[in-house]
C-alpha cells in the first residue's frame, strides 16, 4: 500500500503524515504544483495553513494542480483522506459536504480529543466498530463544521460527550462523502502514532486501508 | 439596499484615482449566511456597550473584496467560485462609481 502526501505551501504536517504512513505502508510527498499523483494507493491531504489560508481557509488550494489529480482520483473511487487542512481542502473542493467555520470561542485550541466511531463501514475506517472511542490530538482555529442536510451515514466521527471544543454541528469531527472513499476530520490522526506522545488509535484510522 | 450616511469620501476618491485606471472598481461585500452562528459579530456586538455604545444588535463581521475588472459581468462567477463559499456566505457585488448594484445569492 502506498500512500501519497500532498505538500502545498503552509502545509506543516504532512512529515508527520508520511511519518504515520510510513508505519503501515510506504509513503512519498506529492507537490502541490505537480499533477502527478505518482501511482499511489491512497492519498492524504494534510494539516496546515496551505497558500498561507488567504481568502477562506483551503480556498485557494483547492485549484492547486495536484488537487485536479486528486479531485478525479476521488471521483473514480481513490482512497483519499483529509486531516485538518485537508478536510477543509476538500469541503471547498466539494468532494466533502459542509465547511468548517471559525471555533466559536475564536481561539486557537490544541488538545486531545475523544471520538466516537460512527460509520465503521468504508475503508478508513475498516477494522473499527461503531461506538469505539479513539483518543486523538486536535488543534485548529477553524474547526466549526456545518453543513445542511447532511445524512447520518455520512457521519464517521463524532466528538465525544464534553470533547466538542469547536462548536461543530451535532458534534461531528469527521465526515466522508457518498461513496465513502474520501474521509476528512479536523483532529489529527498522524499526531498519535506512538505511545511516546501518548496514543496510538490514529494508525488505525491511517492504516485502516492497508488491513 | 442601504445608502452611505458617512464615508471618508476623499480617501475613496484617492484609492479609485490611483488604482481604478480604465477598469470598472467592484466592490464584493461578503456576510455570513444568516443562521449561521458568527460569533466574531457576537464578540463586537458584547464590546459595544462595554464603550458606552448602547442600542446595537444584529451585529456581523464580514469582509470586503475590491478589485477592478474589465467585465464585470464575470464577477457573480468569480464570487461562486473562489471570493465566496455560497454554502456558508451571501456576497453582494456593488459597482460604487457607477452606483449600481448587483445583489445576488
Amino acid at each position: 500500500m502506498k500512500y501519497g502526501v500532498v505538500q502545498f505551501p503552509g502545509s506543516c504536517d504532512e512529515r508527520d503524515a508520511l511519518f504515520a504512513a510510513r508505519r503501515v505502508g510506504e509513503a512519498e510527498l506529492l507537490w502541490h504544483a505537480d499533477a502527478d499523483l505518482k501511482g499511489v494507493d491512497a492519498v492524504i491531504v494534510p494539516g496546515g495553513f496551505s497558500y498561507g489560508d488567504y481568502l477562506r481557509v483551503g480556498a485557494i488550494a483547492r485549484f492547486s494542480p495536484v488537487m485536479g489529480e486528486v479531485e478525479r482520483f476521488a471521483r473514480a473511487g481513490g482512497l483519499v483522506l483529509g486531516i485538518c487542512n485537508g478536510f477543509q481542502v476538500l469541503c471547498e473542493a466539494g468532494l466533502l459536504p459542509g465547511a468548517l467555520l471559525p471555533n466559536t470561542s475564536l481561539r486557537f485550541v490544541c488538545r486531545q480529543v475523544e471520538l466516537e466511531v460512527v460509520n465503521a463501514s468504508i475503508p478508513w475506517t475498516r477494522g473499527l466498530e461503531a461506538g469505539q472511542r479513539l483518543s486523538i490530538p486536535a488543534k485548529h482555529t477553524t474547526g466549526r463544521y456545518w453543513a445542511a442536510g447532511l445524512p447520518e451515514e455520512q457521519v464517521v466521527l463524532r466528538y465525544a460527550p464534553g470533547h466538542n471544543f469547536n462548536g461543530s454541528m451535532d458534534d461531528v469531527a469527521g465526515v466522508c462523502n457518498e461513496a465513502g472513499n474520501v474521509l476528512g476530520l479536523m483532529p489529527h490522526p498522524e499526531h498519535a502514532v506512538d505511545l511516546l506522545t501518548g496514543s496510538v488509535d490514529g494508525l488505525a484510522l491511517i492504516g485502516a486501508p492497508a488491513g | 439596499m442601504f445608502c452611505v450616511l458617512a464615508t471618508n469620501d476623499d480617501a475613496i476618491a484617492k484609492h479609485d484615482a490611483t488604482y481604478g485606471g480604465d477598469h470598472l472598481r467592484v466592490r464584493v461585500l461578503i456576510r455570513p449566511k444568516a443562521g449561521i452562528l458568527d460569533p466574531q459579530g457576537q464578540a463586537v456586538e458584547r464590546a459595544l456597550p462595554a464603550l458606552g455604545f448602547a442600542g446595537v444588535s444584529n451585529v456581523h463581521v464580514g469582509r470586503l473584496v475590491e478589485l477592478d475588472v474589465d467585465d464585470p459581468s464575470r464577477v457573480g462567477e468569480m464570487c461562486e467560485r473562489l471570493l465566496a463559499n455560497p454554502l456558508i456566505e451571501d456576497y453582494e457585488i456593488q459597482h460604487p462609481a457607477s452606483d449600481r448594484v448587483n445583489g445576488a445569492a
